[in-house]
Order: structure tokens, then sequence, then C-alpha cells
């Protein structure tokens, strides 16, 4: 039936061959003027799967201020200028820097600003000081105590620096501000970074460093905003003088050169294997219509640009990137019709023979893609729209539109028709080969089991290099090259968030220590432990405590010639404390504070390490609206994801490929034979990739697929050629075929951008293993166990 | 007598704004004047790669029952070296660098380092009396507002301005020079509280060979 009605169809389109080609010609000039509407994103999460852990892991970043942040280290590079010349120079580019693009630029933390939000934590004390801390200030109230601090109180006056204590002396005898300095020593500890503060500027300690923090307006998902962010900063870069060198560091410069490396690697591979298979094309075929077999994907791809882009509303840059892999797998559709018809004076008889082959071999790839979109991946689901129609396309202008433009070549090349025959008849397929491959593939299966699944996403990052150097120089000089895992409180309500986040602290300094848990609780209790704790503080300083303390003062301060009334400003301090704890305005606390504008994030930090993380997230299950986001998570979820997503999509492909080869042939032996390509293709490819110590990625996951639907075409026109004996070239073609698919893919190993080169070696191992199956076993097998028609 | 009274406000506001013309570019005049003479004193008062000085604190804080009169020596070495030896009411003694101050006292005699990374407040403290010990006051320009009390010998007075962290406690600093120019005569702080500490400096010696043991915290022991 499939037979009768594409025989139909064909004859249909060679009756009316003009009007067909007429709107051929119409269709592209109007996919070439969509074209300049079509938007391409770079967005990685497109290759990341929607997951509730990425998801959140990727919105965190997004919506926090840590991966927006952008980043300026200056460095000294003249032994004849100091650090003056280096702080005037950061100014200045902090004054020049565009306020549309950096809204907030810090070059170093205000003296007067610490100065007042630690006198706005002084202020909170009574809220902050715990049950064990009050017993702490408790057994300070003794004569040695006393005296003791009244001593170091008395030096610390004669000192140089006296003159600036004086004041604190007189209010802070005790030393209760200790106890807030010890709570904001742990916070400063969460950051990693090697960081002094000179003039009120961040300067490494080396003292030849200076930084500027500025925060961004753009997204750092925004690939043009991120251009025109870096391009003005560097601007700005420009005009520093040469004594001083710069190192910029920020999501936005990986954003932007991964868009950058793609770019240029999809502009040379394109170029490249176009230029390698028209030579191939017009030197081996030497026919010069031969040429149109290479705009059949070409069409289909343009075409498929702007339907894809209609259809999704938006198109990754990723994906195209695949295009010219796609284009290697449509074109051998239109290699099979070629070497059908040359040649023939009648061509319609042959041709109408691959119609079924070809049909299917599209039907299989297709159904292939069709398992992509069950994948959690945004991007996949892309490349199988993309894919679909780029096939379907390519397919019907191979068979319907390519056969009539073909010149009758008959006496005018016979290189190919040598090369066709020699081909046809030298049969490389016997028992030994049989044999060989057999023990091979068992072989390489037992490896294959072993190949891994690359969790860090950072493998597949193509950014390039001069980043990665800055990025290094910048972690040598200021350290933070460690990061940290967050523990993520969320609340609509601040003090529900608070409460929890307490909750939280007490709980996890006892899974994982004091020194390995970050938190702001300690500095910002819930409302209730702030209350309880201002009334067991008013409990505390009793009128009699009060009294006994002013007598020692009063009598140890005699040895050193304190007045009466020295420490007079302390016992009215006393009184005036606040029981209030408003968010305080200061600058560090950003990094633990966040409000978005659904809700409040408080964050924790600790130690990124397996251990960690699994005690935390034990503590986390128990609280809603809390989650970790930590690198360990991410390679972890994302390896558990995609993992099941490659099981999936291999079973519905395995499963699709033997259903449309069994349609193909209604017959189970000539089935079985059909899927031996894509069994070796996938058998050799994973114990391949295990020998070589390749580990499958998110990006080449897809190749392996592609290449399995690859195989399987082969295996079919393979099997079919055995069931009839009809001469169309089939062998030649599909060595054609693997050639232009190896070139296409070829050409990608030697990408720039990591995910792109695994994809190209990927595709060269699966396809040419699968290709090697079908012309040195199917071919036996077909002559052991297929009955000619 | 309705144009006299005319005639009369229009003098008044010609004089009133020739008075303010006039007052606007005098204190136009002073300021560039004090930066001048700041910046050429500067030159005078740091031109000099070591120094040793006695010097007298009094401190009239209070804290104290009683004023407090110190004694002892100060050494400098440019760039960022200074130890500062005091005999009595008790011995102690503080070595500063720009990485981490050292102190030691009879008392205890126990030596005390504390390292100036992480500690900006402390670092901040101890770079404003390096500035005021080393003459390069025109770098408190930005800081501080500065009047001449006295021309000579030199007497300025140093405000600290609005944003400057010093103002919470400081209310002035008055320096006066030697009638050479060449260093201090005295500091004068005042604080906000009506406390003051004044260091008298006596026998100051220029680029007089310095030991390493005078950069000793426990040399005396």
């Amino acid at each position: 039936m499939f037979d009768r009605y594409a025989s139909r169809l064909y004859d249909f389109t060679a009756r009316h061959k003009r009007f067909v080609q007429l709107i051929l010609i119409f269709l592209i000039i109007i996919s070439l003027a969509a074209l300049f509407f079509v938007k391409f994103e770079s967005n990685m999460s497109e290759i990341l799967p929607q997951n509730k852990i990425i998801s959140r892991s990727i919105e965190f970043f997004r919506d926090s201020n840590i991966a927006g942040k952008v980043i300026v280290s200056l460095e000294l590079t003249s032994p004849d200028k100091d650090q003056k010349d280096l702080l005037r120079e950061i100014d200045s580019l902090a004054g020049s820097m565009d306020k549309s693009l950096f809204p907030a630029i810090a070059v170093g933390i205000s003296e007067s600003s610490s100065a007042n939000a630690i006198d706005n934590m002084f202020k909170n004390l009574p809220g902050m000081v715990s049950e064990s801390e009050i017993s702490q200030i408790d057994s300070w109230i003794n004569v040695e105590r006393v005296s003791q601090k009244l001593h170091d109180a008395y030096l610390q006056l004669l000192k140089p620096q006296g003159v600036f204590m004086n004041s604190m002396l007189r209010s802070d005898p005790l030393g209760l501000r200790m106890l807030v300095f010890e709570k904001l020593k742990t916070l400063s500890s969460s950051t990693g970074y090697d960081v002094e503060i000179k003039d009120g500027h961040f300067i490494s300690r080396d003292g030849r460093h200076a930084m500027l923090i500025a925060n961004s307006a753009v997204p750092v998902t925004d690939s043009e905003g991120s251009k025109k962010l870096l391009d003005s900063l560097k601007n700005n870069l420009k005009k520093l003088p040469e004594y001083i060198s710069a190192d910029i560091i920020c999501v936005h410069a990986h954003t932007v050169s991964n868009e950058k490396t793609i770019r240029r690697d999809i502009n040379f591979i394109s170029v490249v294997a176009a230029v390698v298979l028209i030579l191939l094309y017009v030197f081996v075929i030497r026919d010069f219509s031969a040429v149109l077999i290479f705009f059949v994907p070409v069409i289909a791809l343009l075409f498929s640009i702007v339907l894809s882009y209609f259809f999704l509303g938006k198109l990754s840059y990723w994906v195209i990137g695949l295009g010219s892999t796609v284009a290697g797998i449509t074109i051998d559709y239109g290699t099979h019709v070629y070497f059908a018809a040359r040649g023939k004076i009648d061509p319609s008889t042959f041709v109408k023979h691959v119609i079924k082959p070809v049909s299917f071999g599209a039907f299989t790839t297709i159904a292939i893609f069709i398992a992509f979109f069950f994948s959690k991946i945004e991007g996949y689901n892309q490349l199988a729209v993309f894919t679909i129609i780029t096939i379907i396309l390519s397919t019907a202008v191979s068979i319907f539109v390519l056969p009539h433009l073909i010149v009758n070549t008959t006496g005018k090349s016979h290189f190919a028709d040598h090369a066709a025959n020699k081909l046809e008849n030298t049969n490389l397929s016997n028992g030994l080969t049989v044999l060989s491959w057999l023990f091979l593939t068992f072989a390489l299966a037992s490896f294959a089991a072993h190949v891994e699944f690359e969790r860090d996403i950072k493998k597949i990052d193509g950014t390039e290099k001069n980043i990665i150097q800055a990025e290094e120089r910048f972690h040598k000089t200021w350290g933070g090259e460690k990061t940290h895992a967050v523990f993520v409180v969320s609340s609509k309500n601040y003090e529900e968030a608070l409460e929890v986040n307490e909750k939280i602290y007490s709980e996890a300094v006892q899974a994982v220590g004091t020194g390995n848990f970050t938190s702001i609780a300690l500095l910002l209790p819930s409302e209730k432990t702030r209350k309880e704790n201002s009334e067991r503080w008013n409990r505390f300083w009793s009128e009699d405590r009060r009294q006994r303390l002013r007598k020692l003062f009063l009598e140890e301060g005699r040895k050193y010639d304190f007045s009466e009334n020295a420490f007079e400003p302390f016992f009215s301090n006393l009184k005036a404390y606040s029981s209030k704890n408003d968010v305080p305005d200061f600058n560090f606390l950003e990094r633990f504070v966040h409000k978005t504008n659904d809700d409040y994030r408080l964050m924790s930090f600790f130690p990124d390490t397996k251990e960690y993380v699994d005690l935390l997230n034990e503590i986390s299950t128990r609280y809603p609206n809390t989650y970790l986001v930590s690198e360990t998570v991410l390679s972890d979820t994302l390896s558990k994801v995609v993992s099941a997503d490659l099981k999936l999509m291999i079973w519905i492909s395995a499963v699709s490929v033997m259903v449309l080869t069994y349609m193909c042939f209604f017959n189970i032996r000539e089935t079985l034979i059909a899927l031996v390509p894509p069994a070796t293709g996938i058998i050799w490819l994973m114990g391949i990739m295990s020998l070589l110590g390749l580990s499958i990625n998110v990006a080449n996951m897809i190749a392996g697929v592609l290449a399995i639907g690859l195989a399987s075409d082969y295996g079919i026109f393979m099997t079919y050629r055995s069931r009839f004996n009809i001469q169309a070239g089939t062998v030649l073609a599909i060595t054609l075929c693997t050639v232009t698919t190896l070139i296409g893919a070829g050409v990608l190993i030697f990408a720039k951008h990591p995910a792109l080169s695994s994809v190209g070696v990927t595709m060269v191992i699966g396809v040419g293993t699968g290709f090697l199956s079908s012309i040195v076993v199917v071919p036996k097998l077909c002559e052991l166990f297929v009955k000619k028609r | 007598m309705k144009i006299n009274k005319i005639f009369f406000i229009s003098c008044l506001v010609t004089c009133f704004l020739f008075l303010f013309i006039a007052s606007a570019l005098t204190a136009g005049d002073e300021t560039a004047d004090i930066t001048e003479m700041l910046s050429r004193l500067g030159e005078n008062v740091s031109a000099f790669r070591s120094l040793k000085t006695n010097f007298v604190q009094e401190k009239d804080l209070a804290i104290f029952q009683n004023r407090i009169i110190m004694k002892g020596r100060i050494y400098l070495q440019k760039p960022n070296r200074m130890a500062w030896h005091v005999d009595e009411p008790v011995k102690y003694s503080v070595v500063i660098t720009d990485k981490s101050i050292r102190q030691w006292d009879e008392d205890t005699n126990r030596v005390q380092e504390i390292g100036l990374s992480g500690n900006p407040v402390f670092q901040n403290v101890l770079n404003q009396l390096t500035v005021w010990f080393s003459g390069d006051y025109v770098s408190l320009l930005k800081d501080y507002n500065v009047r001449i009390l006295k021309k000579s010998p030199l007497v300025f007075e140093f405000t600290p301005k609005g944003n400057n962290v010093a103002g919470k406690i400081i209310k002035n600093i008055t320096i006066g020079l030697r009638e050479d120019e060449r260093y201090l005569q005295q500091i004068k702080i005042l604080e906000i509280s009506g406390d003051s500490t004044t260091i008298i400096f006596k026998d100051t010696i220029f680029n007089a060979p310095i030991n390493d043991p005078d950069f000793e915290v426990k040399r005396r022991v």
C-alpha cells in the first residue's frame, strides 16, 4: 500500500514538476526573508533537564545577586607606582561606569557605614545574647575579672590608639562588644575571600590589587545584554593608565564567550563541511547536478529553522549547532535517490524502488527524535522539532523534486558507475568477518557497561581560555576558589523565615559543627527568641547586680586612678538597649538575607562536600520551603535525571526502530538482520568510549542516539538490497552517506566548544562502526538467512 | 522719605552683596592658601628617612581622676615603621608596621601581636596616627576641614568632616609646628566629650641611625 501511494505521488510530481519547482523557489525566497526575524538564544538552562532541584538552583542563582555580580580586579604592574595610584584609578573607574548597566558599585566598605552597622548591632545586643552568653557575662562579674579588664583598659588608654578607644572603654568596660564581633567573625569566613580593607577600599594581601564589585542590571542569561555590558566595561578599562592591568570576573563573560565559541564553531564547521562535501560530490561523482544533493539538506534546514521558530517561539544556537550533523543525515536521502536515478533513461522505476527504504530510513530516524520529546531537557525537545521537520522536508525534496532535476548523464561519466559496480560486486562480508564482528561486539559489550556519565557541567563549558586564566589569576590573588554550598530558607514572611532559619541553625551545627555552618541566625534571631533573650537580659541586669558591678568598678578602678563616674556610660547604656531587631542596613548582610519580588531568602553557607550535603539535606527534608543549592547536589541530580532520561529515550528509540524496521520488511529474520548495524553502533560506541576514557554528557548523548538512527538506515538499505536483485547503487550510496556524515561529524571534533567536539567524536565512532557492520556483516547474514525475491 | 528708604535699602543690599562676594573670594583664597601651605609643610615635615623624638603626653580624660602625664620616645622609619616606647607611669612599648601591631607591657611581660588584616577600624586608627606623625597633611583634606589658628609659629586646626568616622569621637585636632616648621611641636586631640590628649615633642633628631632593637617591643627587658 505504501509503495502504491508513494508511486502515485511520485508520478503526480513528475507530471507537474515545473509547478512544484516554482513553489519550492517561492518558499525558499519567503524563508530567506523570514530568517531575518528569527532570534537565536544561547541559554545553558535549555540543555539542562527540567527538574525541581535543577530549576530551583538555576532560579536561585538568577534571582540572587551572587550570579549577577561583576567583579573587576585591578593590578599595579609598575613597581614605581604605589597603592595611592591604584586607589585613585579604581575610584575613577567606579565613577566612570555606566549606572544604567551597573546600578550599584562598591570599591570597598565605607568606614562610617561599617561603624554605624556595628553600632546598630550593638544596640540590639539584648535580643542577641543567648542564655549561655548571659552565664558567660555573669562569670565576668568578679574581682579578678573586673581588675583584669580595668588594667587592660588602663593600658589601652595610654597607648597611641587610646585616643580612639576612650569612649568605647567607658561604655563597654566588660567587653560585651566582643560577643557581637565573635558572631560577625564567623560570618566573614563564609566568603572564602582574602580581602583587606585599606582606606575604605578592598585591597589584596600583597597590596598590589584592588577590587571593584558591581551589581549588574543585566541577567546572566541575556547574551545580547551581557555583550553590551562587557563592551561598556571594557571601554572604561581602556582609559586606565598602562601601569594598571584589569581582570573581569563575572558569569556574563561565560555567557558571551560560550555564544562566541559556538558561533565561531558553526561558521567554521559549515564552511569546511560544505567545501569538502561539494568537492567530494564533484570529484567522485563528476556530475555537476550532484551538487543538487547538497542543496537538499540546505533547503530543508532553511525551512526548518523558520518553521521551528514559528512553532516553538524560540530557537537555541545549540540546536542549530547540530545543524551540520542533521544535514549530514538528511543528505543521505538525496544521495540514495540520486544513485537510483542517475544514468537511467527512465529513472522512475529505480527511484520508486528506493522510496520505501529511503522513507523507512527517515521514519526510523524520526522515531528516534520522537523519543527526544519524552526528555526533560528543553533543548532536546527543540532539537526533536527542528530535526523531524528537517528530515521530513529533506526526504520529500529528495524523492519528489530531486530526480526531476538530475541531468541525464548516460555516457558522460563512468567513474561513479565503475565505483558503484565495483562496490556492488565486491563482497567484503564473509564468515570470518562475521565471527570477528561477533567476538569484538561481545568484548566491547563488557566495556560498554562501564562508560560513565559526566556530572561536571563545567566540562562542557566552552568559555575561552583568557576568561578562565583571568579567573585563575583572581583566585590566586583573592582566594575564594572553593565554593560553598548554600542552605536556603525561603518564606513570604520575614519573621517566619528567621524562625525556621534559627531552628535549622541549631540542628545544622549539631550535625556538621559550628565552624562548618555560617548562618545569620546568631545575629538575627527570630522575634520569639529576641523577646526571650531581651527578657532574660533585663532580668539579669537587676538593680542588685548593677550595684555590685558599680562597686567593683569603683574599688578596682582606684588602683588605676579611674574616676567615680568613669563607667557611667556603661550603666546608662544598659537601660537604653533596644529589644527591636529591624533588618540592619549594612553591606555584608546582603550575602545572607535576600528579598526577591515574592519572598525573603535567608542563606547559610557550608563546605560543599557530599558528607555535609547529605547531613544537611536530611534536615532540609524536615522543613518545607527550605532547600540546598550546591554543585554536589546539582551534579548528582543532573546525573540521576539525565541517566533516567537517557534510559527512557534509548528504550523508546529501540522499540520504535524495531517496530518501524519490522513494518518495512514484515519479516522477523530480515528485521533482526537490519537491526545489526544500530545494535553494533551503540555497543561499539559505548565500549570504545569506555576504553578511551570518554564519558557521556548531556550533549553527546544526542549524538549517540542519532548514530543509532543512521546505522538503522544502513541496516534497512543493505537488507532491502539483498532482498531484491536491483542495481540501485546502494553500497556506493551508503559509503558516500557515511563519508558525508563522517565529514560533518568529523569537523565537529575540531570545534573549540567541548560540547560540540564531544558530539563529533560520538558521531564518528557510532556511525563508522554502524557502517562497517552493514558492509561486512549484513550481506553474509542475508546470504544465510534471507530468501531473494 | 520714601525715596530715601529705597536708597537706604539699595545701599544695604549692595553692601551685603559686596561683603558676600568678598568673603567668598577670601574663603576661596584661604582654601588655596591652606592646601599650598599644607603641601609645603608636608614636604618639610616629611623630608626625613627616620626620626627619633622624646615626647610628653598629657591626658585630661573624664575617665581618670587626675591628669595622666606620660614620658617616652617615638621612633619613625619610613615608609611604615613606628615604635612608641613609654617609661612613665608604666613601661610599655608598641611597634606598628603596615601589617601588624606588636605590644608589650611591664605588668604582664607578654608580647601581643595583632594582624591588621581583617581589622579595618584598628587599621584606620593606626593609619591616621601615621599620617599625623609623618606629615602627609594634604591627604587629610578629604576627611577634615582645616583652618589656620596662628601663623607664627604655625598652628592648624583639623575638624572631621561629616562623613569621617573619626567625627564620632573627635571634635578637632590642633597641630602646632616648630619655629623652623620642620616637625611638630605638639598635637592636641580634643574629643567631643571634652576629653583631651596633648603630645609635646622634644629633642627631635632627623635621619639619625635607628637600630633594629629600637623596633623591638621587649628590648628593655
